[in-house]
């Protein structure tokens, strides 16, 4: 990952937006369908994705579904109706964000600007 | 390459070995660690030593952190009922039973009984966590174990028995008594609420 600081404040956005989509997944499959989506330039790591699981099941947002799979156990996450708001405020959030960052760093010119 | 149930143990083995005592933690560690390995090749026993070595202090600040995690939790859910309407009530009807009880002994008799009565809910809570540890058993969280904080709680209740006789009335005498022992069965209740959590998590 080029600057991990930049993705930092994001990580459970992106957590809760992956969760969206494929309703529920595990850890490790986190980190592998992040590092495929980026081609390899985001590589969450399990000392931050974890702490970061935990938390938004503490918070209420996830639930956890623990089965046995391949001789051993495995714990699903999965967004709950809390969950579920919560990422829609959240990448609302992200998105303007985003816009307001790329108007930072790359100001499109006004329209009706005239010299 | 899936890895066996032996080799899964293994691993499990190496985790507690470096202190992730908590099976909550374990599971996933195990699982994620598994999964790795099972992507790469050669032999699994130098794999997992090679992983481990060059993990060890990230896997033990990441346990630190659901450890802490978890500490917070447990004491935002304690909080939680003592705001719940069923501390309340539980608060009154000790508040009754304790006034009944002052109104035929004299203070000194009350508070020994208080007191007995406050041992007796302290250590149903926090003893079944006392052997727990002592007997090492296998704890799947913290949420388990922080019945043993209720120890702490007896403190204040020992320090009662010195300065109780300065109080000014007997009201607050059985006030203060009254809120130990709401404590303690509150923090019973959060511990079989999280162990309730577990076995439907783990044995369903």
């Amino acid at each position: 990952m080029k600057n991990s600081q930049l993705y930092k404040g994001s990580l459970n956005t992106i957590i809760m937006k992956l969760l969206e989509e494929n309703g529920r997944m595990y850890g490790y499959e986190i980190t592998q369908k992040v590092k495929g989506i980026t081609a390899g330039e985001l590589n969450i790591t399990e000392g931050a994705l974890y702490p970061a699981l935990h938390k938004l099941e503490a918070d209420g947002f996830l639930d956890v579904e623990v089965e046995k799979v391949d001789n051993r156990l495995r714990k699903y996450y999965k967004l709950t109706e809390n969950g579920q708001k919560e990422t829609v405020n959240r990448l609302a959030e992200l998105e303007e964000f985003i816009r307001n960052m790329q108007n930072l760093v790359s100001p499109s010119p006004k329209t009706g600007l005239q010299f | 390459m899936k890895l066996t149930e032996i080799q899964i143990e293994t691993i499990d083995a190496s985790l507690k070995k470096m202190g992730i005592i908590y099976t909550d933690i374990r599971t996933e560690m195990t699982d994620h660690i598994a999964s790795v390995l099972e992507e790469s090749n050669g032999d699994f026993e130098q794999n997992l030593e090679d992983f481990i070595n060059a993990h060890r202090k990230k896997l033990r600040r990441q346990n630190t952190k659901l450890v802490m995690l978890a500490c917070v939790k447990s004491w935002k859910a304690m909080g939680l009922n003592i705001l719940k309407i069923r501390f309340l009530a539980t608060f009154v009807a000790i508040y009754c039973v304790t006034t009944g009880i002052n109104m035929l002994m004299d203070r000194y008799s009350t508070v020994m009984l208080l007191f007995i009565i406050f041992c007796v809910a302290n250590s149903s809570v926090s003893l079944p966590s006392v052997i727990g540890i002592l007997k090492r058993k296998a704890q799947y969280s913290i949420g388990e174990g922080i019945g043993i904080l209720n120890l702490f709680v007896i403190f204040p209740a020992i320090i009662a028995l010195k300065f109780v006789w300065d109080f000014s009335s007997d009201e607050l005498v059985l006030l203060y008594f009254t809120t130990l022992i709401s404590i303690s069965l509150t923090l019973g209740h959060t511990v079989r609420m999280f162990k309730a959590q577990i076995k439907m998590k783990y044995h369903d």
